[in-house]
């Protein structure tokens, strides 16, 4: 059975001179690539000193963030993608957890693997292919092994490892955990043939198309550009860091077939005036997912995008990259939408979803109750934590042989399978995209402030998407929201930091006794008006 | 050239970075006109789509994002300049002339 790199061998034998990377105005072909990787997988093979399948990649919008993690895949292992703008005690962690021995670091991060190798003590094989002298870091962290440029061009070997195991690890991606710990989702091959096999099925994608790759790498939907491109022979465009904010004149100046993103850039763009009619006519294809897709963002898109199919895509990391989709109709869809919201459509052919109650029984249709998922792109459960796969990864009332993963999202599904997303039924939020749960905020706030009476919310929320997170805190005389601040920024990413620490005399409680986040959401919107 | 709108402009921006975007664990005085907004991780996507709108009103003119290279926008200095219609000197690695913010930048592993 081929697996996720299967397609990108295919392609380097088909079209073996087009583009298959374009990253930092520099363009590599699939046997440019190819050769590369293999090189590279052959290092990482040869200096294994464990039997860790997993061997984690440290780069960033760069061509070693590609390379190398085609050549952890080739070298049958899954990619752990570490991420260089949040803190790096938060990357030791996901270092320490996913129990990597070998780290492939671009040098465009080497400050951040310095930052994260103070005080690291277990010791690592440190695979640096664009530095030609490793002297200093050997000089500064004696501790690891690292290996440079050198290194790789000593090495006469090359490998493409085509018989790796469907259930072997393919990535492992960290996600927001309520005990303030990061959450390992490990996703096998089998997983995401599963999903490129269905989008390929479904989308006549071939190698002249040119992909967006605008998600950061520890973001599932950049598994969607890099392999889904690389299956059809196509490009994949790496749009610069400072892009990512305004993306327009790269979709433009790169005529941009393909593009994939969180709904807030429409949101980013349209206030900047960049979504006039036909803006972009190179697009044929525009995928949106990680938050709700807005009737009016959806409309302007698709005016923008007048050629492109306009596709809002649903799907938690658990069940790979997204598992269900709705294309946007200009003449039905707006008609379809509830609260304003688009749908979040049909599950993919061959995937299974059920609404259930909080006892899990089976909910007819037009009743809100839990998403529940099952089928080939559900993954195995959580990496090393048992306890947690078997809250999550369950069995419903009527079908005991088959494992469904509960989303949390709350849902309601009409006669037609059509699915429609009407909130979370826990604490968890979407911070333009990102996935995030309070009570992992509120743990690192409970250590920043040094008491126990904190909460947070998602602040401020439009077309159910937020912005940010604002915290409150009770119970200390004086709060010093700069320390508190800085403390935070050195464990959580960016988008989890407050924007803002409230003191308040005392944490308004509901009817039930629990602190009452809809009343601290009503503060803050009189404090607006 | 209007240096002297140019420069009020420039005060006036910081000013309203320091007010309205500044981390409670940073000073108002690392707030310059050289520094990159978006690598120094002052602004996210929708604080800079505040500061582009803060910075039109000042001038009251739009910025024509069709045409600038978005990490022009990304330097206050840079950014008062392409709001008033001021040309920025470019050389071919996209750096401002004599500008030694880019040289730091780039000495840094950052992509100017």
């Amino acid at each position: 059975m081929r697996n996720i790199v299967s397609g990108f061998l295919e392609s380097s034998e088909r079209f073996p001179s087009r583009p298959a990377l374009v990253v930092n105005g520099e363009s590599l072909t699939y046997l440019d690539l190819r050769r590369q990787a293999g090189k590279l997988a052959s290092l990482v093979l040869r200096t294994a000193e464990s039997n860790s399948p997993l061997v984690a990649i440290l780069g960033y919008r760069s061509v070693t963030a590609y390379v190398g993690i085609l050549s952890i895949l080739a070298a049958g292992r899954g990619y752990v993608p570490l991420n260089p703008k949040f803190p790096a005690e938060r990357t030791r962690r996901m270092l320490i957890l996913s129990e990597c021995s070998q780290v492939i670091v671009g040098n465009e991060c080497v400050p951040h693997l310095r930052a994260l190798l103070e005080g690291f003590q277990q010791p690592l094989t440190i695979i640096l292919p664009e530095m030609a002298d490793v002297t200093d870091l050997q000089t500064d962290f004696p501790l690891h092994r690292y290996l440079g440029s050198k290194d790789i061009f000593a090495s006469h070997g090359s490998l493409f490892e085509t018989t790796v195991s469907t259930q072997a690890i393919a990535y492992l991606l960290f996600t927001s955990g309520t005990t303030g710990e990061p959450k390992g989702v490990p996703v096998t091959h089998s997983n995401v043939r599963s999903y490129i096999d269905y989008m390929c099925g479904r989308c006549d994608l071939n190698e002249t198309d040119r992909l967006s790759q605008h998600s950061d790498l520890t973001f599932d939907l950049s598994v969607h550009d890099i392999f889904v491109a690389w299956e059809r022979g196509a490009s994949l465009y790496c749009l610069p860091e400072r892009a990512v904010l305004l993306p327009a004149k790269s979709i433009r100046e790169n005529a941009l077939t393909a593009w994939f993103s969180v709904p807030s850039i429409i949101s980013v763009l349209s206030k900047m005036r960049l979504l006039e009619p036909d803006f972009f006519p190179s697009l044929r294809y525009s995928f949106f997912c990680g938050e709700p897709l807005s009737k009016s963002y959806a409309q302007l898109w698709q005016n923008a995008a007048s050629h492109s199919i306009v596709e809002n895509l649903y799907g938690p990391t658990e069940a790979t990259i997204a598992i269900s989709h709705y294309q946007w109709d200009r003449n039905h869809s707006p008609g379809e939408c509830l609260n304003g919201i688009c749908p979040i459509g049909w599950t993919f052919a061959g995937q299974r979803s059920s609404v259930a109650d909080q006892d899990f029984n089976i909910l007819s249709n037009n009743q809100a109750g839990e998403l529940f998922l099952a089928g080939s792109q559900v993954t195995p459960g959580y990496w090393n934590d048992p306890e947690k796969t078997g809250a999550k990864f369950v069995r419903l009332g009527n079908s005991e042989d088959t494992i469904w993963y509960r989303t949390g999202d709350l849902v309601k599904q009409d006669w037609t399978g059509c699915m429609y997303y009407l909130g979370r039924i826990d604490d968890q939020v979407k911070i333009r995209g990102y996935r995030a749960e309070l009570q992992e905020i509120e743990a690192v706030l409970r250590k920043a402030c040094g008491t126990d009476q904190v909460v947070s919310v998602a602040w401020p929320v439009r077309d159910g998407s937020a912005d940010g997170v604002v915290a409150f805190v009770s119970g200390q005389k004086v709060l010093d929201e700069g320390k508190a601040l800085k403390y935070c920024r050195t464990y959580l990413p960016g988008y989890m930091v407050p924007h803002k620490i409230y003191a308040i005399d005392a944490l308004p409680l509901n009817l039930n006794g629990k602190v009452d986040r809809r009343g601290l959401v009503r503060l803050l919107e009189g404090a607006r008006t | 050239m209007n240096s002297i709108k140019e420069n009020v402009l420039v005060v006036s921006t910081l000013n309203w970075i320091k007010e309205h975007k500044l981390p409670g664990n940073r000073h108002g005085a690392e707030i310059t006109e050289d520094i990159d907004l978006i690598t120094d991780g002052l602004l996210d996507s929708m604080g800079l789509v505040d500061l582009l709108l803060f910075v039109e009103e000042q001038t009251g003119r739009p910025i024509d994002l069709k045409t600038v290279e978005p990490k022009d926008i990304c330097v206050v200095k840079n950014l008062c300049r392409i709001a008033l219609g001021n040309p920025i000197a470019q050389s071919t690695d996209g750096c401002e002339h004599a500008e030694p913010s880019c040289g730091n930048l780039l000495a840094a592993g950052g992509k100017v």
